[in-house]
Parts: structure tokens; C-alpha cells; sequence
């Protein structure tokens, strides 16, 4: 699985700005949905249930990275986004700092195979000093698609 | 100090879902409490257990096979509760499911 099979491109955030978790939980999922990559129906829904696992632990898991996410019944293929927060956003993180980089992915409950691959492939690539450094300049959406596309491909170590 | 020997424990993956972030980040939460080295090793490759970042590279679905291995002070404790975290399939009292199927 790469970066580029489940980031939604349209649905990338380059220059999120916003004062709070929620906020940017639900800028995230409004822009997935504008993406078509999941139902206008379903999008209260979806914010909820990030919300709701956000309150058993914050995924903000420290180098100002924050992968919030859900199991949704409305998908049938795990779907994500990227937002980049250059003012950097509260998400009460394991390290107490706030966080720049943000992966929002949502998953077919039945194929939790998928989510902890997604999860893997993120944290693999964000351990890579060059990919989180590239990530946290890049101003475009374009910028951050042609980012991913040279992770998937080995081209930052 | 750090003599104690290596522990290690073979384990199995039974939790729902395998080992998603919540999970994940109650073995680093309970790896940091100790000073001795603690890593889980999957198909040969091991990750540092205080780290959330490594864990999650582990990709270890329900079924997987890990060895949880702990070096230095305090290690055979750690094992132990470590082992322990993994046995109550990381039941300690928070809500279980992550899903939403809001009908």
C-alpha cells in the first residue's frame, strides 16, 4: 500500500487555519466530502465518530504529526487526507506539543487490515526527517501530491 | 545497574482490530515507565516500545506473532506487565470500540 492509494489529492489541505482540534477535524472531513470520497450525508456522522476517538486519546502521536481517524460503515475503501497547520493546532498530543501535520483517514469497518497498513505507511514515512521537513514547507496542494508520490517512491532518503 | 539479563516473550496479536493507535499508545505509555530498553520484534524487525511512531510500523494484525524483549533495570517487570497489557487485550477500563455505526 502507498501513500497515493488512499490520500485523497483533492482533498488536501495545504494551508489549514484554524483555532481548535475540532476545527480542523472538521475542515478535514468537509474537504473529503467535497472530494467526493464520502457521502454529504454521512459527514456529520464521520466528524462525530473522529471526535468520539479522539476522547478515549488523543491521536496526536508527537512530532507535531496528529492522524485523526474512524471505522465508517459510508466507505468501502480506507480514505485520508493530508492538512498542513503552519500555525499548528492544540490537539492535547502524547508530547504535549501542537501539531503541523495532520492525516485524517477514515476506514471500512469490516477491513481493519487497511487502516493499520495506512497507519504503518504514515508513520514509516513520517520517521524520515526529509519527508516531515519537505511536508511542513510545501504550500500547495500540488507540492504535497508530488511529496507523497516521491515517498512512495523512495526518493527522500 | 543494567545487568539484568534480556527477556524476552513470544506473544499473539488477539486484539479486535490488531494493534490499532489506542493500543499502541498504552504499551508506549507503559514502556516509558520503566528505564530498561523495551522492543517488540515482528518477523525480525524490532521497534522501540516507548516510541508511538515505531510502534505503528509494526502493522500487526489480530493473528500476528511478536516478541516483546526487554534489556536492563527492571526488565523482567516490565515483561511482566507488558505481557500482562497484552493478555487483558488492553482492557483497562476505557471504552473498547472505535467504530461509529450511527444508524
Amino acid at each position: 500500500m502507498k501513500l497515493t492509494d488512499f490520500v485523497v489529492p483533492e482533498a488536501i489541505l495545504p494551508e489549514l487555519r484554524v483555532e481548535s482540534k475540532e476545527s480542523a477535524i472538521r475542515a478535514m472531513v468537509q474537504s473529503l466530502r467535497s472530494a467526493g470520497s464520502i457521502p454529504a450525508q454521512d459527514e456529520d456522522s464521520i466528524v462525530a465518530a473522529i471526535l468520539k476517538r479522539e476522547e478515549l486519546g488523543s491521536t496526536g502521536i508527537g512530532k507535531g504529526v496528529a492522524v485523526p481517524h474512524t471505522k465508517h460503515p459510508s466507505v468501502d475503501r480506507l480514505v485520508a487526507t493530508v492538512a498542513l497547520a503552519r500555525g499548528g493546532v492544540d490537539f492535547a498530543s502524547l508530547d504535549g506539543e501542537p501539531v503541523y501535520i495532520l492525516f485524517l483517514l477514515v476506514s471500512p469497518p469490516e477491513r481493519p487490515g487497511d487502516h493499520l497498513r495506512g497507519l504503518e505507511n504514515i508513520s514509516r514515512h513520517l520517521r524520515n526527517e526529509n519527508f516531515c521537513n519537505f511536508l511542513r514547507q510545501a504550500k500547495t496542494r500540488d507540492e504535497v501530491v508530488d511529496l507523497l508520490q516521491e515517498a512512495d517512491d523512495n526518493q527522500l532518503d | 545497574m543494567g545487568q539484568d539479563p534480556v527477556c524476552r516473550r513470544e506473544i499473539t496479536v488477539t486484539i479486535d482490530g490488531g494493534l490499532h493507535l489506542r493500543p499502541l499508545s498504552q504499551v508506549a505509555q507503559l514502556a516509558r515507565g520503566f528505564s530498561c530498553e523495551v522492543h517488540i520484534v515482528k518477523d525480525g524487525q524490532a521497534v522501540n516500545a516507548k516510541e508511538v511512531f515505531d510502534l505503528m510500523t509494526l502493522n500487526a494484525a489480530r493473528g500476528s506473532t511478536l516478541v516483546l524483549e526487554t534489556a536492563g533495570d527492571g526488565a523482567s517487570e516490565a515483561l511482566e506487565r507488558l505481557a500482562a497489557l497484552f493478555e487483558s487485550n488492553f482492557e483497562d477500563g476505557t471504552d473498547e470500540t472505535c467504530s461509529s455505526d450511527e444508524e
